[in-house]
C-alpha cells in the first residue's frame, strides 16, 4: 500500500480516537468556500531595499552573543552600524488601467530607510497619500522598527499588521524609545494615529481588486509570532505571493492558495523574502524546497533578503525559474557583505513586472 | 514493578518540588528569552539535555550505580558522577577528540576552520549538535533496548564495573552501526557540496518525504515509550518471559524487544501522523511548519516523549496509581491514566499562556526551532536522576 493511501486509511480510524490527540478545534477540515480576492492587470515590485542588514557575520553574532534564534528581539543591543531594513513598493495596476501603490514593511534604521525614501521619492508619495496604505508583515526589527521614517510623512497611514503583537512593538508604534543593555536599540518620535487593522489567520482583507492580506499564525524566531502575506492574482496569469520573509514557507502559501483562494490553483509566482537559508548554510531542508516547489510548477520567483543566495543558487541550477537582478544595488552607498555578481536576488533598487 | 509502599502525600510535594526544580534549571540553563545561559538554540540545548539524559541511563542503568536507599547522600555521588561523563564525553571527546582528529562534523570549531558555505559559530554549533543529539538518540535507544531484552547478560553475576564496561562498549558498538545508517546521511548532507563520499544520500527520503532523519527521530523514540511502558506499568511483558533467576535476559529477549519497538513505534507514527493530516491535511515535500513531513516526524517523536515524561511522573511519583492484582487491567488503566497525563503535558506545552510563560516560548506549533523534546528530555532526566540516585526521597518507604 502507498504510504499516503495507508495514513489516510488510518486517519479515518484514527480521528475519532485523536480528536483530543491535537490543539484546537479542526477548522481547516471544515474550511469554507473559495475566498474570491479579484482580480488584477498586472503586478509592478520595486526592490526599494531587502539588505535588512549588510554584515551577515555581525548579525548572527548579536543573535548568538544574546541567547540565539529564540531570543527576545528587544533584549538585544544590536549593532547599529549594521542595520538597513526591508521595503517593496507594489504598483498594482487594475483592469481598467488604474494604479494603486501600496508599501510592505517599513525597514530597521531611520538613517538608511530616510535614504531609500527619498531615492524612490516614497517619502512624497506618503506625504501625498499617494500611497496610503502600508502592510507590515511582521515585526521583526528589519521590517517594522523604521516604522518613524514612514510615520514622519504621513501618521495617519493605514497600517495592517499581525494581532500578534507583542507590548514592545505596540510601544514603538505609537511613539516610544526602547533600549537593551543600556544601548538605544530603537525610537518612533512620531506617534502612530491611522488605523490599524490587526490582521488574524480567519480573514482575507480585500485591499484592491486582485490584492488580499492573509496572516499565517505562526511562531517565528526571536519572540516574534504572525507574518502577514500579500496574495496577487494576476489575470490570466495566476496567483503572486509577496512577502517580507516568508516564515511560513513559500509552499505552505501556494498550497493555501491553491486550497483557498478562487483561482488559485493557478501559481505564478511569488517576490520577497522566502526564509530558507537565513545565513547562507544549507540543511536537506533546502533540496526538499527546491523539489516541492517544481511540483508547483511557478513561472517567476524573485527573491531575496532571507532567502539566502546559496539556495537561490541552488534553485536556479535545479531549473527554477528564478528572476535575475542587475547590478544596480552597487549605486546605493552600502551593499550586503554577501552579494554576489550572479545575480541570482533581486536587489535594491531592481524591479520585476508580474 | 517496585514493591516498596508509596506515600501519595509525598508523591505529591516531590511532584511539586520537581516542578519547581525543573522551572530554574529550565531558566537557568535553556530559556530562551528569560533564561541566564539560553542554550536552547534550539538544537545545542537539545543535544545538552539529551546528552545528560544518556548519562544517568549509562551511570544508572548500564553501570549499575543506583542508591537503592532512603540515604539521600549516597546519591550525590553518581548525580556528581553521571554530570563529569556528560561533560568529558560532550566537550572532551566530541568536540576536542573526536571533532578535532578524526570527525569535522562533531566541532563547531573543526567546521570553521574549514572556511565551508555558511560554517560560522551559529551554524557549526548547530550542525554539531544535531550530529550529537542523533549519536545520543542512537545510544538511548540501543541502552534501553539492551536493558530490556538482555539485562545484565551474558554478564550476570559478575562485578558491576565488569558488566557496566561490557554493556557499555556492546551498546556504544551497535549504536554507531544504527546511527551510520539512520542519522549519518542527514549529517553529511549538511554541506555544500554534499558528502557523498563519507555518507550516501538520505535512502529513506521517498517514503518519509524528506532527507531529515528525524523521520527516524520519530519512530525511535515512539519505539522507546512502546518499550517503557511494557518496561514500567506491564511488568515487563514479554521481555520478562525470557529471563529466569540465573540470566538477567537473553538474545530472544533482545530480539524481542528490537522487533516490539521497531514495529511499535512504527505504528505510533503511522496513527500520530494520520491524526496530524486529518488535523493539518497532508504533509507536502518542502512545505514548513505543520506542513512540514520534517515537523510530522519530530512531532511524533515530541508527542511520545511527552508520554514518556506522563509515564515517569505517573512511575516515580505516585507509583503508577493503581495496583490491581490482574496484570492486564493495571496495564489498560495505566495506558489510561499516562495518555490523560501525556495529553495534560501536550495542552500544558502548546497552550496559549501557561506553558509558553513556563518555559519561555511564543505561542504557536509547528517551528523547529523550538521543540517541545529540549524541555521534555531535561524533564525527563531530571526525573530519572531522582528515581535512580535518590531513590525517589522520601516517597517510598
Amino acid at each position: 500500500m502507498e504510504r499516503r493511501s495507508f495514513l489516510k486509511a488510518m486517519g479515518a480510524t484514527a480521528a475519532g480516537v485523536g480528536a483530543a490527540a491535537t490543539i484546537g478545534a479542526p477548522s481547516k477540515a471544515f474550511a469554507r468556500g473559495k475566498e474570491d480576492i479579484g482580480e488584477c492587470k498586472s503586478l509592478k515590485i520595486t526592490v526599494l531595499t531587502e539588505t535588512s542588514w549588510f554584515d551577515n557575520d555581525q548579525f548572527k553574532k548579536d543573535i548568538v552573543d544574546y541567547g540565539g534564534a529564540s531570543s527576545n528581539q528587544y533584549d538585544t543591543p544590536w549593532d547599529p552600524k549594521n542595520a538597513g531594513g526591508y521595503s517593496t513598493l507594489l504598483e498594482i495596476e487594475q483592469l481598467d488601467g488604474t494604479v494603486n501603490k501600496l508599501l510592505l514593511d517599513t525597514g530597521w534604521s531611520n538613517e538608511w530607510m530616510d535614504y531609500v525614501y527619498d531615492r524612490h521619492g516614497i517619502d512624497k508619495m506618503i506625504a501625498s497619500k499617494e500611497i496610503d496604505t502600508m502592510v507590515i508583515s511582521h515585526w521583526h526589527l528589519d521590517h517594522f522598527w523604521g516604522i518613524e521614517s514612514t510615520l514622519k510623512h504621513n501618521d495617519k497611514i493605514k497600517i495592517y499588521g499581525p494581532e500578534t503583537m507583542f507590548p514592545e512593538d505596540e510601544k514603538l508604534l505609537y511613539g516610544g524609545r526602547l533600549e537593551a543593555k543600556g544601548q538605544l536599540i530603537c525610537k518612533n518620535d512620531v506617534p502612530f494615529k491611522g488605523e490599524l487593522v490587526k490582521t488574524n489567520p480567519k480573514e482575507y482583507y480585500k485591499l484592491y481588486p486582485g490584492v488580499a492580506v492573509k496572516e499565517f499564525d505562526v511562531p517565528i524566531l526571536l519572540r516574534v509570532r504572525g507574518e502577514n502575506i500579500i496574495y496577487v492574482n494576476v489575470k490570466d496569469k495566476g496567483i503572486v505571493t509577496v512577502t517580507g520573509c516568508c516564515h511560513p514557507g513559500l509552499l505552505t502559501l501556494y498550497s493555501t492558495a491553491r486550497r483557498e483562494i478562487k483561482g488559485g490553483e493557478n501559481i505564478y509566482g511569488c517576490y520577497g523574502g522566502l526564509h530558507i537559508s537565513l545565513f547562507e548554510n544549507w540543511d536537506p531542508k533546502m533540496d526538499d524546497i527546491i523539489k516541492g516547489a517544481k511540483a508547483f510548477n511557478p513561472k517567476k520567483m524573485g527573491c531575496n533578503h532571507c532567502t539566502g543566495w546559496v539556495w537561490a543558487e541552488n534553485a536556479a541550477k535545479a531549473g527554477l525559474p528564478i528572476v535575475k537582478g542587475t547590478d544596480t544595488f552597487k549605486t546605493y552607498p552600502r551593499q550586503s557583505a554577501v552579494a554576489k555578481d550572479n545575480n541570482v536576488f533581486l536587489t535594491n533598487g531592481d524591479t520585476v513586472v508580474f | 514493578m517496585t514493591t516498596t509502599k508509596n506515600n501519595y502525600l509525598f508523591g505529591l510535594i516531590a511532584f511539586v518540588v520537581m516542578i519547581v526544580v525543573n522551572f530554574g534549571l529550565w531558566r537557568l540553563f535553556f530559556a530562551p528569552s528569560n533564561g541566564v545561559f539560553k542554550l536552547f538554540t534550539p538544537m545545542y540545548g537539545l543535544s545538552l539535555a539529551a546528552f545528560y539524559f544518556y548519562a544517568v541511563i549509562l551511570v544508572a542503568d548500564v553501570f549499575g550505580w543506583k542508591n537503592d536507599t532512603g540515604n539521600v547522600a549516597k546519591g550525590i555521588a553518581p548525580l556528581i558522577t553521571s554530570g563529569v561523563v556528560f561533560l568529558v564525553l560532550y566537550y572532551v571527546f566530541f568536540w576536542n577528540i573526536l571533532g578535532t582528529y578524526g570527525i569535522t562534523y562533531f566541532s563547531p570549531q573543526a567546521q570553521i576552520a574549514t572556511g565551508g558555505t555558511g560554517l560560522e559559530i551559529w551554524n557549526a554549533r548547530e550542525n554539531s549538535s544535531l550530529a550529537i543529539l542523533f549519536v545520543v538518540t542512537a545510544l538511548i535507544w540501543v541502552t534501553m533496548i539492551w536493558n530490556v531484552g538482555f539485562g545484565d547478560s551474558p554478564w550476570d553475576g559478575l562485578k558491576k564495573s565488569t558488566v557496566g564496561f561490557s554493556k557499555f562498549f556492546a551498546t556504544a558498538f551497535i549504536s554507531i552501526i544504527f546511527y551510520a545508517i539512520f542519522f549519518h546521511p542527514n549529517i553529511t548532507a549538511l554541506f555544500l557540496p554534499k558528502q557523498i563520499f563519507a555518507g550516501v544520500l538520505p535512502w529513506w527520503e521517498g517514503m518519509a518525504m524528506t532527507a531529515s532523519s528525524f523521520y527516524h527521530l520519530g519512530w525511535m523514540f515512539a519505539g522507546l515509550f512502546v518499550i517503557m511502558f511494557l518496561n514500567d506499568c506491564v511488568d515487563g511483558f514479554p521481555f520478562n518471559l525470557f529471563r529466569n533467576e540465573e540470566r538477567s535476559g537473553s538474545w530472544i529477549g533482545a530480539i524481542v524487544a528490537l522487533v516490539v519497538s521497531v514495529v511499535g513505534g512504527y505504528i505510533l507514527m503511522y496513527i500520530a501522523e494520520a491524526v496530524m493530516s486529518y488535523y493539518w491535511f497532508e504533509p507536502f515535500t518542502g512545505g514548513n511548519y505543520t506542513d512540514d513531513p520534517r515537523f510530522r516526524h519530530v512531532h511524533t517523536a515530541e508527542i511520545a516523549a511527552f508520554f514518556m515524561l506522563a509515564l515517569m511522573i505517573v512511575k516515580v511519583f505516585f507509583n503508577n496509581v493503581f495496583q490491581p492484582a490482574n496484570r492486564w487491567l493495571a496495564a489498560i488503566v495505566r495506558l489510561v491514566v499516562v495518555s490523560a497525563v501525556g495529553m495534560l503535558i501536550y495542552f500544558f506545552y502548546y497552550s496559549e499562556t501557561l506553558g509558553p510563560k513556563f518555559v519561555d516560548r511564543v505561542p504557536g506549533i509547528g517551528n523547529l526551532d523550538d521543540t517541545s523534546l529540549c524541555w521534555t528530555i531535561m524533564s525527563m532526566a531530571i526525573i530519572l536522576a531522582y528515581d535512580k540516585f535518590f531513590n525517589a526521597f522520601p516517597i517510598r518507604k
